[in-house]
């Protein structure tokens, strides 16, 4: 019960204490003489409804730049959302919110409240901090909720050394005073609590003051000054006009970034703004050796290394350094980042074969990757656009169990789109080297006709050099109408023996036959083949006919086939290896499907020279060391004020009854934690009950 | 009452902290530093200058951890004996995990958080049912079963740290890297800061809320653990995670989610109690929940501390993404969240310390701010992609 009532007058007393602190501040800051409207902001500013408003509309104003993705270029965004809202929204600058002028003059409004917050209750903090209150009167000692009286005989010095080393012992430090035979002890602890608040709200403004230094604010104000612009055009380097380049001593914080491919060396770095960029100059040249990429088994990337020189342009020192995530090149107030890494421009040696029907084309040439190429086809022109070479493709292996392996590397891999003259493109990803299927070997080539789809393989069958010779050898044969005229009679002679004397029309027409089913096989697979039965059979025969049609396409191609064998120079004797038949098969599944893979030519990855570029951030911060000095005082404040206790307590030694007695007034506060204040009055108490008891 | 009295009496008697020490504690910090020395004796070689000091700090950390807050001395020994126990069955071999019995039904890391899962759904159970009882012994049992579940919990990620290392030294991490292995360091950093306030404020009946934010967090730990997904197994680092900060910057993120989530359930009983007050609802149950003065208080002070290790989990986040990401602050989703989170509580707590609010208003902004806080934790992961995009859904 008496523990109850306790912590309702706790609760009572903790919320005057802020009111007590507002009154002494209001009349502190009517003597410095701010008067009429000044005033009036000058409270609204430093206010605290202010700081909460300001604490809530920035939260939400952040909210939005994480939920609509910042520096997308700009087409990205009319897709999404339409040329009307596009507009809107990029008024409001909501595409880099957080360097837009709202937003940072709310940043600027928060640092005002927050000085005006300052300005105000420092001086008071600190008196609070430095001051023992030696004159508090004897009324409002005996208004606090923890006051208590003790009555004792002994001297006033007696019982004030008593009690100076009780406060003593208890972590209190202590000033006395003597007025007309008054001793006033006035003793406090955990004044640093005070210093928490200047700590915090002096970080606060230190760290938001040196971010903004670090920030890209002074050159929107430039751009305002129309001394700079943005290059929205797609320009080298060298090309862009001074009014988008800045000088390496003109810009005393950025953050740009740049690709370098092996073997480089650049002296600036490209600094992005909205939808264009600046040229920012740099005063050492960087040069990049060399770029690694370790892998773990599983084929993820382990660490990414570049082996760079920077030599200072004015100095001519040279640093050599490897730099990786993690462990960036700092250099002077400049830092040197391992930001990404890219394609640096690796050669691809390439061969065309023709898909195309009817034709035997072949082609030879060099591209590099990220160009694009016109190739002619019978369609007209097409855009051959290499995307990405990747050097290796790690995947779960499916023999993890046999070879002991959860992974296997796949080999190289070439992305590229095929785009028509309508612009449409297919995607294509072709492996380098063939891979192994059920124990034969394949060149596979993807395709996917977007981004979001899976790719669909197709599966080229080598021959016995591992090479493609032979498959489009017997494309090319099928292609060829003369030579398929020839074939296919000779094999209608030799599968019609006995008829060829009797009914020379028979075999006639079976070459026919035969030139035709090879032909459609040819131009769209066994679907076209079908399909064709299909059109011109009555659907009681159609089993039938389909069967010998079958085997007569069967005959034929296997004839073609061996004759591809006879070209090669391969000794067939009267049989072929069961090796030769599986290609056969393999090779016939292919050409049935090739019609699938919509594409006009199959590109063959002959040989590369691969060559990587790193992507590195390059930035200057001169204000990192204030906002980490910031950041430290921050963090002392912050313990200050919340595990640091203000106590004070007073003891006032009155002599009563003609100076035979003395009378003890005992009083104190603990601010915030009165809780535990009063569970330390009590031990006082006790204590000073034990002393005086007699004397009660 | 009377304890606190006498404790407090010492206050003004010439004393020291120190003197105030017992045998146990000088043996409990002898036993700490003799655990750093080896650790340095045999790992020193593999240690940058950072990672020495954080083990030193580490050391220093938890010595004083065992001297302000007894129990901790007990607990350090329980994971540390079953910790090292476990180590020694595994040797150099990890395919023991499937046959040794003990690894494999009590002490290997999967083994072991599940013994945690099962054992915090149950003291959720049990606390409630004290609640209902008002039976000290089963309240006893619950926070009995909470202490256990917490060890199982730690044993589990140090098991799991050397199970990364047998896999392969290159795998080797401390396990705060993905989303499974955060799920668990909250419950069990929640959990102890709950067991601190149940010690010091001498009442059970407030743990079966908070252990029902923990049992939830078991609940999403299993399905996503556990699950189709297989997040338990363990993964390699990214480059961009490979650094000494980690180790300090997300236990200290975790802190602060774990007080604040304390905060939160502390908010939902405190709700709850004053509502049924106010409908003049009278019955041992609710006598039996604290006073809401001091769920009020034991919420401030969950908060503070949560305030005070978010502030600098962030700024030792900060301090990192300028040594990866070549910034201190990029504006990165969960950069803005953690600001959002951050100025939310700076708002709840100078409402309370300097406009004097108390009671109802600020026990549902806790609430409330624990969905802001839960969003920062992984909605950001879920929807929004970023730098920090490390355990996506």
């Amino acid at each position: 019960m008496n523990q109850e009532k306790q912590h309702s007058s706790n609760q009572s007393a903790e919320n005057t204490e802020p009111a007590e602190t507002s009154s002494r501040v209001t009349r502190h800051r009517s003597s410095r003489g701010e008067h009429g409207l000044g005033r009036v902001l000058f409270s609204f500013l430093g206010s605290m409804e202010v700081a909460i408003t300001l604490f809530v509309v920035v939260g939400i104003a952040s909210i939005i730049g994480t939920i609509l993705q910042q520096n997308q270029a700009y087409n990205t965004y009319i897709v999404k959302f339409g040329p009307f809202w596009f507009e809107v929204f990029r008024s409001l600058e909501l595409f880099d919110i957080y360097s837009s002028w709202w937003f940072v003059f709310l940043l600027g409004f928060l640092l005002v409240s927050t000085s005006v917050c300052i300005y105000h209750y420092a001086p008071f903090m600190l008196r609070e901090w430095r001051q023992f209150r030696l004159n508090v009167s004897e009324k409002s000692l005996k208004l606090m909720h923890c006051s208590r009286l003790w009555k004792t005989s002994q001297s006033q010095e007696q019982a004030a050394a008593f009690v100076k080393q009780k406060l003593t012992n208890g972590g209190y430090s202590s000033r006395e005073q003597l007025d007309n035979g008054v001793l006033t002890i006035a003793a406090k602890k955990g004044d640093a609590n005070r210093l928490g608040y200047l700590f915090t709200h002096g970080a606060i403004i230190l760290i938001c003051l040196s971010a903004l230094y670090d920030g890209n604010f002074n050159l929107k104000l430039r751009e305002l000054a129309g001394q700079l612009k943005p290059e929205t055009r797609d320009l080298l380097a060298s090309q862009v006009p001074p009014i988008s380049r800045l000088g390496s001593d003109d810009n005393h914080a950025f953050r740009g970034s740049i690709s370098l491919p092996e073997g480089s060396t650049t002296n600036i770095v490209f600094l992005q703004m909205r939808n264009g960029f600046l040229v920012q100059e740099l005063p050492f040249n960087l040069t990049l050796h060399d770029f690694r990429i370790e892998h773990y088994e599983s084929g993820m990337p382990k660490s990414f290394e570049s082996d760079i020189v920077i030599e200072d342009l004015q100095t001519g020192e040279k640093i050599s350094k490897t730099i990786e995530v993690n462990h960036p090149l700092f250099y002077k107030d400049f830092a040197i980042y391992q930001a990404s890494f890219d394609d640096g421009g690796s050669i691809m040696d390439l061969q065309l074969w023709s898909l195309e029907n009817g034709s035997r084309h072949i082609e030879n040439f060099k591209q590099v990757v990220g160009k694009s190429r016109d190739i002619e086809t019978a369609q007209g022109k097409v855009k051959l656009e290499l995307v990405e070479f990747k050097a290796s493709n790690v995947q779960p292996n499916p023999k993890a169990e046999e070879t002991g392996h959860k992974f296997k590397n796949m080999g190289p891999t070439l992305t590229f789109r095929i785009r028509d003259s309508s612009g449409q493109a297919k995607e294509y990803i072709n492996y380098v080297l063939p891979t192994e299927q059920e124990g034969r070997m394949f060149f596979l080539s993807g395709v996917r006709s977007s981004t979001s789809e899976p790719f669909r393989y197709l599966f080229i069958p080598v021959d016995e050099q591992f090479s493609l010779k032979r498959f489009f050898a017997f494309r090319s044969l099928l292609n060829n109408h003369a030579e398929m005229e020839r074939i296919s009679r000779k094999t209608a002679e030799l599968s019609l023996p006995g008829d060829r004397k009797l009914k020379p029309e028979l075999v006639e027409q079976m070459a026919i036959v035969m030139l035709r089913l090879a032909d459609l096989f040819n131009k769209g697979g066994f679907d076209q083949v079908l399909e064709d039965i299909n059109k011109k059979v009555p659907e009681e025969k159609r089993q039938t006919v389909t069967e010998s049609y079958f085997k007569v396409l069967h005959t034929i191609l296997g004839t073609v086939y061996l004759e591809v064998l006879q070209q090669e120079g391969v000794d067939i004797g009267n049989n072929i290896t069961p090796a030769q038949e599986q290609y056969y098969d393999d090779l016939v599944n292919t050409m049935g499907v090739l019609a699938n893979y919509d594409a006009p030519f199959y590109v063959q990855i002959k040989s590369f020279e691969h060559k990587q570029a790193s992507g590195f951030q390059i930035t200057r911060a001169p204000g990192k060391d204030l906002v980490y000095l910031g950041c430290i005082f921050l963090v002392i404040g912050i313990v200050l004020m919340f595990y640091v206790a203000h106590k004070r307590i007073w003891i006032r030694i009155k002599p009563v009854e003609g100076g035979q007695m003395n009378e003890l007034l005992v009083a104190g506060s603990g601010d915030r934690h009165q809780k535990e204040f009063a569970r330390e009055f009590e031990a006082l108490s006790e204590l000073l009950d034990r002393e005086f008891k007699q004397d009660n | 009452m009377s304890t606190t009295t006498s404790e407090m009496q010492n206050m003004f008697e010439k004393q020291s902290f120190w003197r105030s020490l017992s045998l146990f504690d000088w043996v409990w910090a002898a036993t700490v530093l003799l655990g750093c020395g080896y650790a340095w004796n045999e790992y020193s070689a593999h240690m940058d200058n950072y990672e020495a000091g954080i083990l030193l700090g580490t050391g220093l950390s938890i010595i004083a951890w065992g001297w302000l807050w007894k129990p901790v001395r007990a607990y350090s020994i329980a994971v540390a004996l079953l910790s090292l126990f476990a180590i020694s069955l595994y040797g150099n071999n990890l395919a023991l995990g499937e046959s040794n019995f003990f690894l494999k039904f009590l002490i290997s890391s999967k083994s072991a958080i599940m013994w945690m899962s099962a054992l915090y759904v149950l003291a959720t159970v049990a606390y409630f049912i004290g609640l209902v009882t008002g039976s000290e012994f089963t309240n006893k049992t619950a926070s009995a079963m909470t202490w256990s579940a917490t060890v199982m919990g730690l044993v589990g990620l140090l098991v799991r740290w050397r199970e990364s290392y047998l896999i392969h030294v290159d795998v080797g991490h401390i396990p705060v890297s993905n989303l499974y292995e955060v799920f668990i360091l909250f419950s069990i950093i929640t959990a102890l800061l709950y067991l601190y306030y149940e010690g010091k404020s001498k009442t059970y009946n407030m743990g079966g809320f908070v252990l029902l934010a923990i049992s939830s967090a078991v609940a999403f730990l299993l399905w996503y653990g556990f699950g189709s997904r297989g997040a338990s197994e363990i993964q390699p680092l990214v480059p961009a995670l490979q650094s000494y900060w980690m180790k300090i910057h997300v236990p200290a993120n975790f802190v602060g989610y774990g007080a604040f989530a304390l905060a939160a359930m502390l908010g939902v009983a405190y709700l709850i109690k004053d509502s049924m007050l106010k409908r003049g609802a009278d019955g041992a149950i609710i006598r039996r929940l604290p006073d809401l003065d001091v769920v009020d208080d034991v919420m401030y002070k969950a908060i503070a501390l949560g305030f005070a290790f978010f502030t600098l989990a962030t700024i030792l986040g900060a301090m990192w993404a300028a040594e990866a990401w070549g910034g201190y602050w990029s504006w990165d989703p969960k950069e803005t969240w953690a600001l959002i989170v951050w100025l939310n509580y700076a708002a709840w707590l100078h409402l309370r310390l300097t406009k004097g609010w108390r009671g109802r208003p600020l026990a549902w902004w806790a609430v409330i701010g624990l969905f802001v806080t839960l969003f920062a934790f992984i909605g950001v992961n879920m929807f929004l992609s970023g730098l920090h995009s490390y355990g996506e859904l």
